[in-house]
């Protein structure tokens, strides 16, 4: 059922049923979860978002990580990170002294998933074969399409989670995800199985076969004794890409049993009580849909949903103030203003009023669909979230508005 | 920041042109717009979109686009690229026997592995992009003028873009590597490619944008289009007006300033726009051109109508009279 599809309601209605689903509990996910999850479309303020939270937590006194994947420029020196590297920076008293703010409590620290750099820490780390590795380390396929074997970025922000979460030194209190941009949950979900079995499984095993078979550096599998079918499938690559392939894929064999304990590793931490997902998104009917789908398919693998975030709502002037609208046109004129301006002033109002009740009605319909959950709408705020006060002001929003 | 019209107009009739942008910017509008105005002026365009179901038919106001190029309006075809249509359609156009093809690329084993390969997709439909160049027709003349690409979001068209050059490097000389060459050799060409980039007036926006011409210049080495600054606010009051507003706000009680606040936060939003519309003026090394902010009530249609005005103001065209759009089959 689309949003849109709903029984008529008088907007007090609304308001009251908002109301009560915006009552606020995101306190109360962020105190009974050690893993918070920001799941949602792109484009939405999910890694502000994350960070707020993060903040909040280091506000109450915990340490807290927040593991980003593509912050805005701003953002990320907003958070100390300068350059890509997977290293984890502590966000220091000064830094919230020169931003104007008391520094938290707890402790916060912050870092960027790099993808290249993830996977050949995942090879050195966990490749058995110290010949095998170095050579997949040098393969010139590996060095520049590992990154772009579909799933990698989801695979590696939970290699990275799986990491943390299990760190006994300077152990976390709370780890905040901030997901990849995904069209939907599933790509998210399934990403570890789907690399894993991008790189293993019938077809692959069917490839490397002969390669194998035939020894290393000389092997050539398109000779006159391999298939039809890969002789075939030769004239389209040309020979040579194929074995290049064949040789890259056998080069992750004995990888295989590890990507797996560990993807189940990491889908445990997911299902965990102390697990909650956080679905991030904006008050506009694409996104929302993209929410409801993202909650449908969570629920579907009983995962913990905390709720909704709907990030820049309208701020509605008619909100408590509809009988002073009156009164603009003269103010305005006192002001030295035409009464063409105080029309065209209550005209935008009019506007922003009209897409902050559809906002609300959207909103409802989300909670109900959504199974009940919470939704928290942040305003539209007057500037772009890029540094420590901006993301205080956001974490107010999330937690205290 | 206002951008030399012989600098657009030269950039909008190049053979190959990609547009690319954050998801959500206007990729496809821009697209769209662009030709459309081709087609308009009497090119032959083929207005290709990547995996991206229906968005370019929206914008011109056609049915749903199909897997083979349509002539969907007057000199204009559209067509949208699947990762398995272009796949087939180059598979089928080396080894030349449909049987064959069957045989071979039907076979569950090989679909999974050519599944498997990284970013396949991606250079298979950019060897139909670029295939569609070659095309002539039975006079020896090109079958498209010109061919407009709405490119996938940043990441995805990074990789579209850069993968062919990538792949003649990388792999070892036979039918690949050679395809991969003629396609990177498009990309490169001074004259008959460049990459249009589109951004919102908003910080993630303008940073895609610009990370992507650093990567044009750098990486990709092909050659820059225009800059499109969309949606951008038109100014809501004049300085006096704003002036007046301010002066009401300052002895306004609380119910009356809510009202003022919305018009000082429009302005305040204005102002932001601004900042970044002139860092993308100043770092997107390409002419800009601005589309305006419109009413949310407009359809997709009268929006790419306006923008072939905006494209045609910038580029110091006359506006070339058609019969409204959609009023063609």
């Amino acid at each position: 059922m689309s949003l849109e599809e709903v029984v008529p309601r008088s907007p007090s209605e609304e308001r009251a049923e908002v109301a009560s689903a915006t009552v606020n509990r995101l306190g109360n996910v962020l105190e009974t979860s050690r893993v918070l999850v920001s799941v949602g479309p792109g484009g939405v303020g999910k890694t502000s978002t994350s960070a707020a939270m993060a903040l909040e937590a280091a506000r109450r006194n915990k340490r807290v990580a927040v593991l980003t994947i593509d912050p805005a420029r701003r953002l990320a020196n907003a958070l100390g990170l300068t350059e890509i590297g997977s290293d984890e920076k502590i966000i220091d008293a000064a830094a919230f002294a020169r931003a104007g703010l008391d520094p938290p409590t707890g402790a916060m620290s912050a870092m960027m998933l790099d993808i290249k750099g993830m996977w050949d820490e995942t090879v050195r780390r966990h490749h058995p074969d110290p010949v095998k590795r170095k050579k997949l380390l040098q393969n010139r396929m590996y060095q520049t399409l590992s990154t772009a074997l579909a799933g990698s970025q989801e695979y590696m922000a939970m290699e990275k989670l799986h990491d943390l979460a299990s760190r006994t030194v300077d152990p976390l209190d709370v780890i905040v995800l901030d997901t990849p941009p995904s069209a939907n949950a599933v790509d998210f979900l399934e990403a570890p199985s789907k690399l894993i079995d991008a790189l293993d499984n019938e077809a692959t095993r069917w490839l490397t076969e002969p390669y194998k078979k035939r020894g290393r550096v000389t092997a050539r599998i398109l000779d006159a004794g391999s298939s039809f079918l890969l002789r075939s499938l030769g004239r389209f690559t040309g020979t040579e890409a194929l074995e290049a392939l064949a040789e890259l894929l056998s080069g992750f064999q004995d990888m295989f049993d590890g990507f797996r304990t560990r993807a189940l590793a990491v889908k445990t931490l997911l299902a965990d009580q102390k697990t909650s997902f956080v679905i991030v998104s904006a008050p506009r009917p694409g996104p929302l849909a993209e929410a409801l789908a993202f909650h449908t398919r969570l629920s579907e693998e009983s995962i913990h949903i905390g709720g909704f975030v709907l990030n820049r709502a309208t701020v509605d002037p008619f909100a408590e103030h509809a009988e002073d609208a009156a009164r603009l046109g003269p103010a305005i004129a006192a002001a030295g203003g035409s009464p063409a301006l105080a029309a065209r002033i209550e005209g935008l109002a009019r506007t922003h009023h009209a897409a902050a009740e559809a906002e609300r009605k959207m909103a409802g319909d989300l909670s109900k669909h959504g199974g009940g959950l919470p939704v928290w709408m942040v305003p539209e705020l007057r500037r772009d979230v890029h540094d420590l006060a901006g993301l205080d002001q956001l974490r107010h929003h999330l937690f205290y508005g | 920041m206002s951008s030399p019209p012989a600098a657009v107009r030269e950039r909008l009739d190049r053979a190959f042109q990609v547009v690319a942008g954050k998801g959500g910017v206007g990729r496809t509008l821009v697209a769209s717009a662009i030709a459309l105005r081709a087609s308009q002026r009497g090119e032959r365009v083929l207005l290709l979109e990547v995996n991206a179901p229906d968005s370019c038919a929206r914008f011109l106001g056609v049915a749903p686009a199909p897997d083979e190029p349509r002539e969907v309006l007057p000199n204009l075809w559209l067509c949208r690229m699947t990762p398995a249509g272009a796949m087939k359609e180059y598979a089928l156009l080396i080894l030349r026997f449909k049987a064959l093809y069957t045989l071979v690329f039907e076979n569950r084993l090989v679909k999974y592995l050519l599944r498997s390969i990284p970013s396949l997709a991606e250079l298979t439909m950019m060897g139909k992009a670029w295939y569609h160049t070659t095309e002539t027709l039975d006079d020896g003349s090109p079958r498209y003028t010109r061919v407009v690409v709405d490119a996938p979001a940043t990441g995805h068209a990074m990789t579209f873009l850069s993968l062919s050059r990538i792949v003649a490097d990388v792999v070892p000389p036979g039918v690949l590597k050679v395809a991969a060459e003629k396609m990177a050799a498009l990309i490169e060409s001074p004259i008959d490619s460049c990459l249009h980039l589109v951004a919102l007036p908003e910080e993630m926006p303008v940073n895609e944008a610009l990370e992507l011409a650093v990567f044009s210049a750098k990486k990709l080495h092909m050659a820059t289009g225009i800059g499109v600054m969309n949606r951008r606010l038109v100014p809501f009051a004049s300085s006096d007006e704003l002036a007046a507003i301010e002066r009401a706000r300052a002895s306004a009680d609380p119910g009356l300033a809510t009202f003022l606040e919305t018009a000082l936060r429009r302005r305040e939003l204005e102002s932001v726009q601004a900042d970044h519309a002139a860092r993308f003026a100043a770092e997107v090394d390409r002419p800009v051109v601005t589309f305006d902010e419109m009413p949310s009530r407009m359809t997709p249609q009268e929006l790419t109508r306006h923008a072939v005005g905006w494209l045609d103001e910038a580029a110091g065209t006359n506006r070339v009279t058609m019969a409204p759009i959609g009023a063609w089959r």
